[in-house]
Formats: C-alpha cells, sequence, structure tokens
C-alpha cells in the first residue's frame, strides 16, 4: 500500500494503488496505476505509453511486483520523513535505509564506533575487529587504493593507519 | 581558590539510548503498552542504582516542570513531550529522561569539575537499564539514536564555565569559532541557542560516531583545562589594564546587590556575574558555591518553587532581592 494519495498515472481519474518501477539510466522512475486500470488493461501497454511519452522510443520494460509507493519502515517512517525532519523512526530504520545512513557515515569519512561495546552485544560474539586487525586491513586498503591510483583515499587510509599505530603505541 | 574553583560550576554527561522494537518517541502516538515496557523497564534500574523521585510530564504541574528546567534536572524538550517522563535522584545528581528525543537520555550533573565521576555515574544507570531492556545498537553505528548525529557513544560531555574574562576581552567569539572546527561546542547555560548570561557557557563536545567514551572525556577535559587557562589569563590582563575602575564596577554591581529593593533575573545575573569576578580577583570574600546556586535558585520557576507562592513578575523581583540579601548577609 502506499502513504500518500497519487492519481493514477494511466487513467489520471482515480487514485492509484499499485507502482511499477524502473531504473533509467540509474534513475529510478514509477508509474502508479489505479486497481482498475492494473486488472483490466494491459499493464505493458500503459508501461510503453507513460515511458515512451517521456524517453521516446528509448526504454526497455522490466516490471516489479507491485511494491509500495514509496519505502517504509515498519514504523511507518518513509525516506522523505528522515531527510525533511532529520530523525529515524526506530532503530529498525538504520537498516531499512542502509543507503541513507551509508551516505551519512560515508560523509563523515567512512568512520566506525570505536567505543564500548554492550555486553549483550559482546556475548552475542559480534566479531569485533582487533587493532592489529584494523592495522591489517588498512594496510590491505592503502596498497589496492595505491594500485587503482586513488591516492586521495589511500592518503585517507594513511592517516587512519598512523592514528591507529599510535593509539597501539 | 584556584582558577578551576572559579571557573568551572558543574560537569554533566548524558548518553542517549534507544529500544529495540519500539518506535523512537517522535513516531510515539500514545501506544500505552509500549509506555509501560519501556516504565517499567526503566523504573527497574533506577530503583536499583538511585533513590528517585517519578515525574510524569503528563501531570506535573507547570511550575514544577519549570524548576527541574532550571535546575537543568529535565530538557525543554521533555517537558514539551506529552508521554515524557523523568527519574531524579534525590541528591539531583543524576536523572533520567523518558521519551526526550530518545527513548532514554541518562545523565549525570555534579558540581565542580569531575567528568570520571560523572560519567560513572550514568555508566552504572546505562548497565541497569541493559540488564532490563533491549538497548539498540549496531557494531558499527554505535547506539542507534532518533537522531544519526548523536550516533555512536551516544554520549555528551558538557562542563559548565564562568567566563567574564574572556568575556571583557571579547574573546569568547574568537574561541567558539575556533573549537566548533576542532569538535567542540560552546554556547549559552540553558543549551541550544541559549544566551550567555552571567558569563556562564556550556562547553561540550560534538556528536562523533568514532569516538570513544575515553576519547571524549580526554578531549573535553583538555579543552576545558586551556580554556581555564586562557580565562586565567584574560582575568589578569583587564585587572591589569582596568585596576580600579574594574574594582569599582565590581563594588557597585556588590552594592546593588546588599542595596537593592528589586531586582530582574537578567539584571540579577549581570551583577552577579561582576561579585563572582571580585570574589575571584579576591576583593570580595564570600563563597563561590553559594553565588552559583543563586543563579539557579533565583531564576523565575525556581523563586515561586522554593517560596511554594505563585508570584507575579514584581513579587518575584522584591523576593528575588531578598533572597540574595540573606545569602550575602549569612556570608558576611
Amino acid at each position: 500500500m502506499y502513504t500518500k494519495q497519487k492519481m493514477c498515472d494511466c487513467c489520471k481519474q482515480k487514485p492509484a494503488k499499485y507502482v511499477y518501477k524502473e531504473y533509467i539510466n540509474g534513475q529510478l522512475l514509477n508509474i502508479a496505476l489505479c486497481e482498475d486500470c492494473n486488472e483490466n488493461s494491459n499493464i505493458a501497454e500503459h508501461y510503453n505509453v507513460f515511458m515512451s511519452s517521456l524517453f521516446d522510443d528509448f526504454f526497455t520494460p522490466t516490471f516489479a511486483e507491485p511494491i509500495q509507493m514509496k519505502k517504509t519502515c515498519k514504523c511507518g517512517c518513509t525516506e522523505d520523513d528522515i531527510i525533511n525532519t532529520g530523525r529515524f523512526g526506530c532503530s529498525e530504520c538504520y537498516k531499512t535505509f542502509s543507503n541513507l545512513v551509508n551516505a551519512y557515515v560515508n560523509k563523515l569519512g567512512g568512520k566506525t564506533y570505536a567505543g564500548q561495546m554492550p555486553s549483550h552485544v559482546i556475548s552475542k560474539s559480534v566479531k569485533v575487529p582487533s587493532l592489529d586487525e584494523k592495522i591489517k586491513e588498512l594496510q590491505l586498503k592503502i596498497q589496492q587504493a595505491v594500485k587503482s591510483e586513488n591516492y586521495a583515499l589511500a592518503k585517507q587510509y594513511k592517516n587512519e593507519l598512523d592514528a591507529l599505530v599510535a593509539k597501539r603505541g | 581558590m584556584n582558577i578551576f574553583e572559579t571557573t568551572v560550576v558543574s560537569t554533566r554527561i548524558r548518553l542517549a539510548r534507544n529500544i529495540n522494537g519500539l518506535p523512537f518517541p517522535n513516531r510515539l502516538r500514545g501506544e500505552e503498552q509500549i509506555y509501560s515496557v519501556l516504565y517499567a523497564g526503566v523504573k527497574k534500574a533506577c530503583d536499583r542504582v538511585f533513590a528517585n523521585d517519578y515525574y510524569s510530564m503528563a501531570n506535573i504541574d507547570s511550575l514544577t516542570s519549570q524548576a527541574l528546567v532550571e535546575r537543568h534536572l529535565i530538557s525543554k524538550n521533555l517537558q514539551k513531550s506529552k508521554y515524557g517522563a523523568a527519574f531524579i535522584s534525590k541528591p539531583e545528581d543524576i536523572s533520567v529522561m523518558v521519551n526526550e528525543e530518545d527513548h532514554l537520555r541518562i545523565q549525570s550533573i555534579i558540581r565542580g569539575f569531575h567528568l570520571e565521576d560523572a560519567y560513572n555515574n550514568v555508566a552504572k544507570v546505562d548497565a541497569e537499564i541493559k540488564k532490563n531492556l533491549d538497548v539498540a545498537f549496531d557494531p558499527k553505528l554505535g547506539y542507534l539514536t532518533s537522531c544519526p548525529t548523536n550516533l555512536g557513544s551516544g554520549m555528551r560531555a558538557s562542563v559548565m564555565l564562568f567566563l567574564p574574562g574572556l568575556t571583557m576581552t571579547n574573546r569568547i567569539e574568537a574561541l567558539i569559532l575556533k573549537y566548533q572546527q576542532l569538535g567542540i561546542t560552546i554556547r549559552g547555560i540553558y543549551g541550544e541557542g541559549s544566551k550567555a548570561e552571567g558569563d556562564l557557557y556550556q562547553v561540550s563536545n560534538q556528536a562523533a560516531i568514532s569516538l570513544s567514551e575515553s576519547e571524549i572525556l580526554n578531549m573535553v577535559k583538555k579543552v576545558v583545562e586551556n580554556i581555564v587557562n586562557l580565562e586565567d589569563v584574560a582575568r589578569k590582563e583587564i585587572a591589569q589594564r582596568r585596576g580600579l575602575d574594574l574594582k569599582n564596577d565590581i563594588m557597585i554591581s556588590y552594592g546593588i546587590l546588599k542595596y537593592a529593593c528589586k531586582m530582574s533575573s537578567q539584571e540579577l545575573m549581570q551583577n552577579l556575574a561582576l561579585v563572582k569576578l571580585g570574589v575571584a580577583l579576591g576583593y570580595i570574600n564570600i563563597n563561590m558555591e553559594k553565588l552559583n546556586n543563586l543563579t539557579v535558585n533565583t531564576q523565575p520557576a525556581m523563586m515561586c518553587f522554593i517560596t511554594k507562592k505563585n508570584m507575579s513578575a514584581e513579587q518575584r523581583d522584591i523576593a528575588r532581592v531578598k533572597m540574595v540579601q540573606d545569602t550575602l548577609r549569612k556570608e558576611e
């Protein structure tokens, strides 16, 4: 089900109930259909009409199962909610909207948590890399970055490596 | 009195925590069973660590809640939260806010410069809460919080500082900008957006996902030590540069406090700041802690709360002066 009242892209008269998605040149485009248009018409035809109006004769339709209008977490939070309010709706949102979380973490330099682990997490045997393991991992990343001539990234890893080496003493 | 005793007012540590499987407070819509799970878990944990008073924001009267805000025991955010609650320790050094921006905000406030002690207080409560509730945590992101800027340890360490020297020499603005770039926030005493009344400032860490609890404590400790040393230099400079003029200003403020018939909260903060500077420079001999207490106890809601009277603004202005003069008389 969807969260906002959107009209059918085909008949433009009834509220849409199904949304079909397609990535075009990396851009996600949606077509929304009402119940009648979805059931009684040839979906591909509607899809073709809709998409071709946007991109002339460029596209190859692939169909998804009817999905939600917008990705929604079980708490009811949507990506728009998070972007508009700057607040997540529940702990599950961090998994549901991992794309946003990753973008945020990368913006902060890709650094991860380094504080104390709660005992209930440790008891679940979550593997926490040791300082030596983190150092080895960074050394490997530096080699790979240099190999691919991404010197800016290599420098960033080098700074992180220096900090860890200093921490180890 | 050394420079730390006349500069550092109090230390506060707070932890932000949320519970797995429950919507964060911004998405709660009055689901009774969620509150009962949350309150029961928090109450059990708090009861084990400290004797406490419980306040529900739905039932609390506005005067009591405002007095709690003025004593920094709850936030303005919690005060506005329909489903908010607070467990406050009897000596008022620990408080746990429920349904603030996060499910739990555990905080400890201690007079003076005691980062480790305040941290130990919150860590005890945190450990007990984790025994009763499934705290949301991700090994890469740390504690999961409503606002992603609090990810990581969910910890904020803040120290309240009295900085008349840096304010008078106009160095505070540059200091605020400098530290902002180094992950430290300096702002007025009643939190975000508040003015620095009475030359009081809160110095705290900005959230950082990759900083551990001990790194935050060390960082804030070093910054505070640095600011206190700069304040020492600034006080000596103004005392030397302005000499008798500064002493005269201080004594006029002291005289106003002793003989005024009524005074607004803002006027009091201004005069009190100069008198406290007088104490720090050795011109006046009064216990600094008593003066610090006055800055909190003479706030509008606290006045009514202490005197147990609902007073008009003018009545408060008169009672405020009386309270100050009683304190000064006892000290002289």
